[in-house]
């Protein structure tokens, strides 16, 4: 399927069961080995499209099980895959035969500090779970589209969120992580101590170590004003130019998304809307409900058939996007656009819009721009440049639908490649993708610098492909 | 009027009848429809002719008056069983005309439904009341008679209350606030009978109240077309008023109680609560009713629960106790825990401690308050404690049926076990249940007693399956207050395999985690729920506060019941901290909310515990050894954890520990005091004390394992300077010698420890050199190493004095020549009684023996024996009482008694886990005494079961009792052999105690070899008339009569044994003489007379069958072959003696150590067999 450009680890023999059966009995007895009956449960990620085969999957609970599970994969010549809820697998589809699954699902520990304003997870929480308990202080994190994703996994990837063209990226407000190493020690990593390795945990998305708990910014909003408008998807060409040009300009309160998308006939979307092929126009706007009303006026005077924004608590936007809750049939893939002017969005049309024939799911453009742009060079991922991400989704179990429905996919943003800025965001690429084309040059060095010293034997598997290092 | 008693009779459904829960036969359909037909007319007279009439429809047969008394007849007995024939009309009672049903309101299901019904019935929950009422219903009402005109009616009737109470139950609900959950079912009942008015009001009412106005018009404006449609009526005037109160918004409309969002929740959970998380548990729950029903009855059950840690048993132990309590039957309760298991009668102690009072504890029963820690003195325990607790036990369960229910039992402490084992087999008649949960795959050491109460075959036993993924659906959503998603409940499932407690625990962690039960948390799930029991409350408990762990370690190492001062002065919290501490440990669900303090199920506690590592638990252990003491616990509460300190060579400890196994001791629990010695031994204790550890240790220690124990002695008898002492030492060992040793070695020991003796020390020499020989004799070893020919009748009043007296006596009987020197030693060394300090059992019986086979009269030398016995609560001392006293009754005749006693002994014998030397007497005696009673088959099974001897006096018996049952056989030539193989290396002259003689003649008088017998015979009779006992010798002169057929030898054998207490051997010999030829007539029919009788009597059949046999030869029409009756036995006698006194039951059964039950039984069986 795509050649190894990564060395494993060298163990001289290949992986056994009996190797793996080494790991029985650790985590309190929550590990599982092939043909055990919870393998298949615990193995499956969120993607349903993912099959992982992993030689073995761990559930540890504290700093100390991940550490005996890293020993034990060590000794038993494994290598180690760290995985919340498995929402970033697809990369490492049909890779993890010599790796042992280690699920932080156990992980589960929250507290909020209302008086500093930051929260500390586990590596097992859920944002739904976050905005629930932050929200009860009025306060929210920078939590992305959907509350089934992990906190952690997204965090130290990127995090683009409702707030984000305001407050940036989730990286940039993490404030520590405690980090499992790969030699079993457990770090706490932050701007005072370990400050290299927390510079790595903030956005590059690498393997550093198992993050088993992270302590980061909580932002005081009790409400937003935020919902949806949507139309006809056959206006395509009148709403999406005019968004278009509303999102370069808009001020960073308003931080929003424009989808091409049919409605699946859920109960959790409006009836009315159930089964048609829409646009829908999402987000939130911070400040007072004139000045929110101010900045989305360009919007409704595109008459939208259907508008919900209004000031909603602002725990209930971890829903706002109506993602798919629970384990999911899913393909992502993104680019980051260096803007939409009217040639691009006639070459989108062209791709995915009425007529163009394609069964697209999703097609939708997050709107960059604002603090996302200004560099925090505490940060792996300092900024994201562009003005756009774009992003295919395709979702649905039937298979014989998915060949097709990747092709969809892949139209749309082939379509979109002279507008790209040649960089990539890579917690939306279920593809594997050279992790060089995600970062600078200097900034690539210094994480595969950074990679070599805390786990020099690669004893983590990372999502994308990182190539080694020439040892210096 | 019979108010049934525990009959209930079913309407609401099919019809069916039970008797205390257990469901009656009630026959065929028309002797049902009879009983149906009855219960209808509600206790009015039916007339025989309607009745008929009904059944037949119409058509009746000629016999129809004739089947429908058989009908009558047949029903009383099944409706009354337990009801005298002549007595049985208390329910269906014969009326002028015909027959009625009496039958209290409570009896029949479709009248306690009207009752609850009734709505004057104030103050009850009326949704309580009426879920009650319809959950009567099993179907539709007399579903079997749905077609039967005369059914008709009440079916009717019945149904449409039915209907009512739904609907008033659904009003009930609306008004309590549950107006938005009730919609749906009120739309289903409306469905159901659209024309029912007071649905559609309902309805429309709780769709207005639950905020759906236009709904609530909606449903009215459905009913008046519905109304129109069906009947061209408009709706009546109720629901009119409420459509316009629904318009105008009117107040009235709004529900009457405010109640809250929590209570408004829909009613899942059956009105009996607590057995609601029972799931799937409904054939277990069933067969605990099924006890409890049989309970009622009088009888007992053992129920044993069994399975993995976890499953559900000890929820099951709990609901039988919740539902006996219910129905007034008291329960007692323990549960086992492993630091408990060397408390010897821990969990009795918890069982019954609740239960005794002092009166209680006295005559049979008084030996038991050393269980207790109520005695003073101290005493040898074991089957006296067993005894005196089982009387306990009956005594209690005759004030009110019980309920003995032990958790755990793999970890009960082996006194427990025993006396629950002891128990078992004796409480047939006893009503009290007891019920016992055990881990699979966890019996060790003490497995054959666990076995012995689980494999029974009377014994029920349950085995609950893990749950399915159904049930642990309906689980989860109860913990969780809502549906959990499917992909949520199959991990529960998938990850738990259905165990309850997994589940509990783990469903428990994911709510403390506020995880919410959908899709996206299915891997919280899987992260928690693979997780072992243990590592789910350990991850738990790390993550609770410090002082909470702190405090769930000490409740862990001060064990189940911990009282909560103690755990605070071991946490060094305050009282109030503790506390505090111990209500969150609660809430997390670690340990259980109830008083004594304890962990929620014992996978908690042992994870707790084991999660403190091993050091340092040693440490806690001594810690609360220390406080324990320091508040004046018990010794052995504190020994319980001084066993688990490190040792420290503390002589406070020794002290301890050996004071523990002094009480442990006192209440019979050898085990626990070997345990807590062999500590103390380890601890060490200062020298000097040492030897008196290991002679205490070695004592005990032969109560359960003779050889260790002698190996132990031999220790403290090299260690003991102290002459006294060493005295001690040397005769504990050769005493246990004798019965644990090789043979020879009780020889030799003693031998060299007589030459150890200081000068001066007689007493001790006539005791040591009375165990040499007497060990000689039993383990039949060569007389040269034993028998000093010179040796001197004592002449002190020592002990020692007492105890060669014996032995020489029981020597004398050997040598066959001086009966009266056997005699004389055998009296005095009995004489004072002093035996008894020094020897439980061996030397004390040898000399009864010895006068026994001199036909002495040892008046009532048994009687004494017995109470002394009892009083010294000597299991081994029991043992030989029962076991001589058998051989003794034997010899008179009383064959059923000789039975019933050395079979007591064998079972003591087994108890006692001596080495078996006992068993070989024991097995030796049946044997004869079935061949006695002419049952060959039995005698052959019982040689055939008989353990192998080897070696001793015991093996000799045996093989002679081997050659017997040959002999009865008719097998002459493997007889002949068998004989022939016995060794005899003592050389035992007196054929009353050796006969080989006798078996051999008869051998070869069956090969026709007669020349040869003959000689031995009367050789074995010259030795008798030597030896003088009439018994033996009447005996022998029978055998040898029978073989030279000469009527003069049998006319002196009766003549001799008229003079003896031979009763069966004189029958035997009667038979003899009457058979013989030269016989007259007249008087051989009288002597078969007397024989039979005799024979029958004694409960010889064999003889017996003869007898007849012989007097129908003789043209005697008269006898027939009597079938062999029990007799009164000894036992019946003396309660009947006692009886006559004016005694009333529990004063005998205290003065002859019986229960209750046995002299009730005893004076039953009198009274049916006419003897006053």
């Amino acid at each position: 399927m795509r050649p190894p450009t990564s060395a494993p680890v060298t163990t001289g023999s290949a992986p056994t069961p009996a190797a793996a059966a080494s790991l029985r009995g650790l985590c309190g007895g929550a590990v599982h080995l092939p043909g055990d009956p919870g393998y298949d449960m615990a193995r499956s990620p969120w993607n349903l499209q993912i099959q992982h085969h992993p030689a073995a999957v761990a559930y540890p609970a504290t700093p100390a099980e991940v550490a005996e599970v890293l020993r034990a994969a060590r000794r038993a010549g494994l290598r180690v895959v760290p995985q919340g809820t498995g929402h970033g697998a697809a990369p490492l589809d049909g890779h993890l035969g010599d790796a042992v699954l280690l699920r932080t699902a156990g992980l589960s520990e929250l507290d909020v500090d209302v008086e500093r304003r930051c929260a500390r997870v586990g590596a097992g929480v859920l944002w739904g779970d976050l905005a629930e308990a932050a929200g009860r202080h009025g306060l929210v994190g920078l939590h992305p589209s959907s509350p089934d994703v992990g906190v952690v996994g997204y965090s130290i990837s990127g995090g683009i969120g409702w707030y984000a063209r305001r407050f940036g990226l989730q990286c940039q407000a993490i404030t520590a992580v405690e980090v499992v190493l790969a030699d079993g020690s457990v770090v706490r990593a932050s701007a005072e101590t370990e400050p290299e390795l927390f510079w790595g945990l903030r956005g590059s998305g690498m393997p550093l170590g198992v993050v088993t708990a992270l302590e980061f910014e909580l932002f005081p909003l009790e409400t937003v004003v935020a919902g949806f408008l949507v139309w006809e998807w056959t206006l395509v060409e009148r709403v999406l130019p005019a968004w278009a040009e509303w999102a370069v300009d808009a001020p960073e309160a308003a931080t929003t998304s424009f989808r091409l998308v049919e409605a699946p006939n859920m109960n959790h979307i409006p009836a009315e809307l159930r089964g048609r092929r829409l646009l829908v126009i999402d987000g939130a706007v911070l400040g007072s409900d004139t000045a929110a009303a101010e900045i989305i006026a360009p919007l409704r005077a595109l008459q939208p058939e259907f508008d919900t924004v209004a000031r909603v608590p602002a725990p209930s936007l971890v829903r706002l996007h109506l993602d798919p809750e629970g384990p999911t049939p899913a393909y992502a893939s993104s680019r980051l656009l260096r803007g939409l002017p009217d040639s691009a969005i006639t070459a989108v049309i062209g791709a995915v819009g009425p007529g163009s024939g394609s069964r697209l799911d999703v097609a939708e453009f997050r709107q960059l721009g604002g603090a996302l742009r200004r560099a925090d060079p505490r940060a792996a991922l300092a900024s994201l440049d562009g003005e756009f991400l774009a992003l295919s989704l395709a979702l649905g179990d039937d298979a014989a639908e998915w060949g097709r429905l990747r092709d969809d996919a892949g139209r749309l943003l082939s379509a979109l490649e002279p507008w790209t800025t040649g960089r990539e965001y890579l917690p939306m690429l279920d593809d594997p993708t050279d992790t060089r084309k995600a970062f600078p040059p200097d900034v690539h060095a210094r994480l595969a610098t950074l990679r070599a010293a805390v786990d020099p034997d690669r004893l983590f598997v990372g999502q994308h492909l990182m190539p080694q290092q020439p040892t210096p | 009027m019979a108010d049934g008693g525990g009959l209930e009779i079913g309407l609401l459904g099919e019809f069916a009848a039970s008797y205390h829960g257990v469901a009656l036969d009630l026959g065929g359909p028309r002797q049902r429809a009879v009983l149906a037909l009855l219960v209808l007319h509600r206790g009015q007279t039916v007339s025989a002719e309607h009745i008929i009439e009904c059944l037949w429809q119409g058509e009746p047969p000629a016999s129809a008056f004739a089947s429908l008394q058989s009908y009558i007849s047949h029903l009383r007995r099944r409706l009354e069983p337990e009801v005298a024939a002549r007595s049985r009309s208390g329910v269906i009672a014969r009326q002028a005309r015909g027959y009625a049903v009496r039958l209290s309101a409570d009896a029949v299901d479709a009248w306690r439904f009207e009752q609850l019904l009734a709505p004057a019935e104030s103050g009850a929950d009326p949704v309580r009341r009426l879920s009650e009422a319809l959950q009567l219903w099993r179907g539709a009402a007399l579903a079997d008679y749905a077609d039967q005109a005369w059914a008709q009616p009440e079916i009717t009737r019945l149904e449409d209350l039915r209907s009512v109470a739904r609907e008033r139950l659904a009003a009930a609900r609306v008004d309590r606030g549950e107006a938005a959950v009730m919609v749906g079912e009120l739309e289903a009942m409306v469905a159901e009978a659209p024309l029912r008015e007071e649905r559609w009001r309902l309805l429309a009412l709780a769709l207005y109240r639950a905020h759906r106005q236009a709904d609530a018009l909606g449903a009215l404006r459905r009913a008046r077309q519905t109304f129109a449609n069906e009947l061209g009526v408009d709706p009546g005037p109720a629901l009119r008023a409420l459509e316009a109160d629904v318009l105008a918004q009117s107040p009235a409309l709004d529900a009457r109680p405010a109640v809250s969002a929590l209570t408004a929740v829909p009613e899942i959970v059956p009105a009996d609560d607590a057995a609601a998380d029972l799931v799937e548990r409904d054939r277990e729950v069933s067969q605990l009713r099924q006890a409890l029903a049989q309970l009622r009855l009088g009888r007992s059950t053992r129920l044993l629960l069994e399975g993995p840690a976890g499953i559900g048993k000890t929820r099951l132990l709990e609901e039988l106790g919740r539902q006996a309590q219910k129905c007034g039957v008291r329960v007692l309760a323990a549960r086992a825990s492993p630091l408990e298991q060397s408390f010897g009668y821990g969990v009795v102690r918890q069982l019954l401690e609740p239960a005794v009072t002092d009166g209680l504890l006295c005559g049979a029963a008084a030996p038991a308050r050393a269980v207790f820690d109520l005695a003073s003195e101290h005493g040898e325990g074991s089957l006296a404690v067993l005894h005196a607790l089982y009387s306990v036990t009956a005594e209690l369960a005759a004030e009110t049926p019980l309920v003995l229910s032990v958790d755990n039992l793999q970890w009960a402490d082996g006194p427990s076990l025993r006396y629950l084992a002891y128990l078992a087999r004796r409480m047939a008649e006893m009503p009290a249940v007891v019920a016992a949960t055990m881990r699979t795959g966890e019996a060790d050491d003490l497995a054959d007693l666990v076995a012995e109460l689980a494999f029974d075959t009377d014994a029920v036993v349950l085995r609950p399956q893990p749950l399915s993924e159904e049930a642990t659906r309906q689980l989860v959503a109860r913990a969780f207050g809502r549906a959990a998603a499917p992909l949520f409940v199959a991990a529960c499932h998938r990850t738990t395999s259905g165990n309850p407690l997994l589940l509990r625990q783990l469903v428990q962690a994911l709510v403390a985690a506020d995880v919410k039960p959908d899709a996206a948390h299915t891997h919280a799930v899987l992260a928690v729920g693979s997780r072992a029991v243990s590592s789910q409350v350990l991850l738990r408990l790390r993550r609770m506060p410090e002082e909470c762990r702190r405090v769930a370690r000490c409740v862990a190492v001060l064990g189940d019941a911990a009282k909560m001062p103690h755990v605070a002065a071991l946490v060094g919290l305050s009282e109030p901290e503790t506390a505090a501490a111990i209500a969150t440990l609660t809430r997390a669900e670690v340990l259980r909310d109830e008083d004594p303090l304890g962990f929620v199920h014992p996978i908690v506690a042992e994870a707790v515990y084991r999660d403190v590592p091993s050091a340092e638990r040693g440490l806690d252990h001594e810690r609360a050894a220390a406080l324990l003491n320091e508040r004046g616990a018990g010794a052995e509460e504190v020994a319980a954890h001084l066993l688990l300190a490190p040792t420290r060579g503390g002589q406070v400890t020794v002290d301890v520990l050996c004071a523990a196994a002094r009480k442990a001791t006192d209440r019979g629990a050898t085990d626990n005091a070997v345990t807590y010695l062999r500590r103390a031994l380890d601890e060490p204790p200062e020298s000097a004390a040492r030897p008196m550890v290991l002679l205490e240790l070695g004592k005990q220690e032969t109560l359960v394992d003779g050889r260790a124990g002698i190996e132990r002695l031999m220790a403290a008898y090299q260690h003991a300077t102290d002459p006294d002492a060493q005295v001690r030492i040397a005769t504990a060992i050769a005493q246990t010698q004798v019965f644990t040793s090789e043979p020879g070695a009780a020889v030799a020991f003693a031998r060299e420890a007589t030459k150890r003796l200081p000068p001066g020390s007689d007493d001790a020499r006539d005791g040591l050199v009375a165990l040499l020989r007497i060990g000689g004799i039993v383990q039949s070893v060569d007389p040269a190493l034993w028998r000093d020919p010179d040796v001197a009748e004592p002449t002190g009043s020592g002990v020692g004095a007492q105890m060669l007296r014996a032995t020489l006596a029981w020597e004398a009987v050997l040598e066959g020549r001086d009966r009266d020197r056997a005699v004389r030693l055998g009296r005095e060394a009995v004489q004072d009684e002093r035996l008894w300090q020094a020897d439980t059992g061996l030397l004390w019986c040898v000399a009864a023996a010895a006068r026994m086979y001199a036909d002495d009269d040892l008046g009532d030398f048994w009687l004494r024996s017995r109470t002394a016995a009892h009083a010294r609560g000597s299991l081994f001392a029991v043992l030989s009482v029962n076991q001589w006293e058998g051989m003794w009754r034997w010899r008179r005749g009383e064959l059923a008694e000789a039975t019933a006693l050395i079979r007591e002994a064998q079972e003591q014998d087994r108890m006692w886990g001596g080495s078996g030397v006992g068993l070989a007497y024991s097995y030796g005696a049946l044997v004869a005494i079935e061949l006695d009673r002419g049952a060959v088959a039995d005698a052959r099974q019982l040689i055939d079961a008989a353990p192998p001897a080897l070696h001793g006096d015991g093996a000799r018996l045996l093989g002679l009792a081997a050659a017997r049952v040959l002999l009865a056989e008719g097998r002459y030539a493997d007889a002949l052999a068998a004989v022939e193989q016995v060794a005899d290396p003592v050389g035992i002259a007196n054929p009353a105690w050796n006969p080989w003689r006798r078996l051999r003649a008869a051998a070869l008088s069956g090969l026709g070899r007669t020349g040869e017998a003959l000689p031995l015979l009367e050789e074995e009779v010259a030795l008798l008339r030597g030896w003088g006992a009439p018994s033996s010798l009447g005996l022998s002169l029978t055998e040898l009569g029978v073989v030279n057929r000469r009527h003069e030898t049998l006319a002196e054998a009766v003549a001799v044994l008229e003079s003896s207490d031979g009763a069966h051997l004189l029958s035997r010999a009667r038979l003899a003489l009457g058979e013989h030829p030269d016989t007259p007539h007249g008087e051989a029919v009288a002597l078969l007379r007397d024989a039979l009788d005799g024979a029958v009597a004694c409960g010889a059949q064999g003889v017996a069958e003869r007898a007849c046999e012989a007097l129908r030869l003789l043209g005697q029409h008269a006898a027939d072959v009597p079938a062999w009756e029990p007799r009164p036995t000894a036992t019946q006698q003396r309660v009947a003696a006692l009886a006559e006194c004016g005694m009333d039951i529990a004063q005998i059964a205290q003065a002859l150590f019986l229960t209750p039950q046995t002299v009730h039984a005893a004076l039953d069986g009198l009274a049916e067999e006419g003897v006053r």
